[in-house]
């Protein structure tokens, strides 16, 4: 019965998809896909929840070992530790970004507010009536002007930077057009046509005060130890760990492509070839190397990759239809049943 | 010390300790290694969450998108079928059985959804990525520029399809292979795959250098002086 449950769930899970490619895209007005973003979304939903295996995994394996203090519990502890900090400052961070974006979106919200009363009265379909939404409208952006030049005057007790000086002129001078813009524009008298130039100086703005907020977040403490993981240790400790396979990429060929044959002589002919084709000294040897080289990668290399994938991908495709109809069911559940 | 210098002289520690592995295999390159572990779990955790389940699913959920502006009336209404993300959301929490001895099964029912998810968007997958690069690959053995043949371009043609063609043989078992011609054309085929994997190799190595270079150039360029500065 479960392993009956188990092959019907399995072959709902492709059917969407299956149904998706095959069937029109009309059928007598029906369109099957029209929601296809929302159940997209819906079955990555599914996979996306599996990021707490992986948590509780780590800390189950590297947890248990730093608790009973077990051989290699130093380095179960960075692990943890790496993983809490990182947590932690990168949720800060995103936190502390999208109170900076939300805070510019006020303006952009006043923008919109500003488009909707023009769309809707040139549709005859304002409620509330035009001059209350355009009063209203100009009391917000009023209020919302003088907060925006308050919060912009806040300095850095560091001192600012030019980028910064150079955001505070620009938004000084776009906020004086705006106020003489308010003040030429009465809500009883104002046209549709005088409010849309000034939702774009209310755009304009928005875009400079956001530059202001986020050179505000990069100066902050969180975004400052979030550049300090990512860029001196993330990044540094990745680009570090690949560079690495260099020292070994050499010998591990040398042990695994000896020169032992026509093939493998061709093969590091080939290898040779390209490699010089990328360096200043392959070029000083001779200048043909970079167009023999890119002859080799885009001509024989691609046709053989082309070949090898197409070859993969039909093996790929009867596997695939396999595992939806669950024939290759015993592969996965050998032993459990 | 600026933040500027800690982050330099803190990525050429991790850099260096990474490297401690070429002497041979010690504590402290362990350390970096578990610390770097950790530290793209935590990333990969947020990144995840942050591009996907906040923007996409909890957001419309909660009706986040949705402006209201100053007179009340609001950008688009809340549309209720959003909290219809919570059932792939819960079934998605079937997978959390596994850790159960006696319900483990359970688990075999997401996990048996998403692989006939993957089953499904196959077919899609191979029609719309596989058959546009085999239609491609069929180029013209004669090339034409301004009415005379461009042997450049028709010879690498025939290369190309000779390649894709004698590559596709080599691994073509449904048929035994006699005959010395049929051995011989499966035999080209190994010979222009030795090609192509010398060419990935050295593609491959160069990748690498670039960022043991990079590395390098970080260390003697910027860690060093930020080292000395700091110590003076």
């Amino acid at each position: 019965m479960r392993q009956r449950l188990i092959r019907i769930v399995t072959f709902i899970g492709g059917l969407y998809f299956f149904l998706r490619f095959v069937l029109p895209g009309d059928i007598n007005g029906f369109q099957f896909a029209r929601y296809n973003h929302e159940i997209t979304n819906g079955f990555r939903a599914i996979g996306a929840l599996t990021f707490g295996l992986g948590l509780i995994n780590i800390l189950l394996v590297h947890g248990s070992r730093l608790l009973f203090r077990r051989k290699g519990w130093f380095t179960s502890a960075a692990l943890l530790f790496g993983l809490a900090f990182m947590l932690t400052v990168t949720i800060g961070e995103w936190l502390a970004s999208a109170r900076a974006a939300a805070d510019a979106d006020r303006l952009v919200m006043l923008r919109e507010f500003a488009a909707r009363i023009v769309a809707d009265e040139k549709a005859g379909d304002s409620d509330p009536p035009y001059a209350t939404r355009v009063a209203l409208l100009l009391k917000n952006a009023t209020l919302e002007v003088e907060r925006v030049d308050q919060a912009a005057r806040r300095e850095n007790p560091a001192g600012d930077s030019a980028v910064m000086r150079g955001l505070r002129t620009e938004l000084h001078a776009k906020i004086n057009g705006l106020r003489g813009g308010l003040e030429t524009i009465s809500a009883g008298t104002a046209g549709p046509e005088a409010l849309l130039p000034l939702a774009q100086q209310l755009s304009d703005v928005a875009a400079t005060y956001r530059g202001i907020l986020i050179e505000q977040h990069r100066a902050a403490v969180v975004s400052k130890l979030y550049t300090l993981l990512s860029d001196g240790l993330f990044m540094a400790l990745g680009t570090a760990m690949f560079s690495l396979l260099a020292f070994y990429i050499a010998s591990a060929a040398y042990r695994a492509f000896r020169i032992k044959s026509a093939e493998s002589a061709l093969m590091m002919t080939t290898a040779l070839i390209v490699m010089l084709g990328q360096i200043p000294f392959g070029l000083w040897l001779w200048d043909g190397f970079p167009d023999v080289r890119m002859w080799l990668l885009t001509t024989p290399s691609t046709a053989a990759r082309r070949a090898i994938e197409i070859g993969a991908a039909v093996a790929g495709l009867i596997m695939a239809f396999r595992m939806w109809f669950s024939v290759e069911t015993q592969s996965f559940s050998r032993g459990e049943r | 010390m600026s933040w500027e210098e800690a982050t330099i002289l803190l990525a050429g520690i991790a850099t260096l300790g990474i490297y401690s592995f070429l002497i041979r295999e010690n504590p402290f390159y362990r350390f970096f290694e578990h610390l770097f572990i950790g530290i793209a779990a935590g990333w990969g955790i947020v990144f995840s969450f942050k591009n996907f389940i906040w923007p996409d699913l909890m957001v419309p959920m909660l009706g986040l998108d949705i402006i209201t502006f100053p007179d009340g009336t609001t950008s688009h209404p809340y549309n209720p079928w959003t909290l219809l993300y919570l059932v792939p959301m819960a079934f998605g929490l079937l997978f959390y059985f596994v850790y159960s001895k006696r319900h483990a099964w359970v688990a075999k029912l997401a996990i048996g959804f998403l692989l006939g998810m993957a089953g499904g968007a196959e077919l899609e997958g191979f029609f719309n990525l596989i058959l546009p690069q085999i239609v491609g690959s069929f180029k013209p053995l004669v090339v034409f520029d301004e009415g005379i043949v461009d042997w450049g371009a028709s010879v690498t043609n025939w290369v190309f399809i000779l390649t894709l063609i004698l590559v596709m043989y080599y691994f073509f078992f449904t048929f035994s292979r006699r005959g010395i011609y049929a051995e011989r054309i499966a035999s080209g085929g190994r010979w222009l795959m030795m090609v192509c994997f010398g060419a990935y190799f050295g593609s491959t190595v160069m990748a690498r250098m670039a960022l043991l270079v990079e590395r390098l150039q970080f260390l003697i360029a910027q860690w060093w002086p930020t080292v000395t500065g700091v110590l003076s």
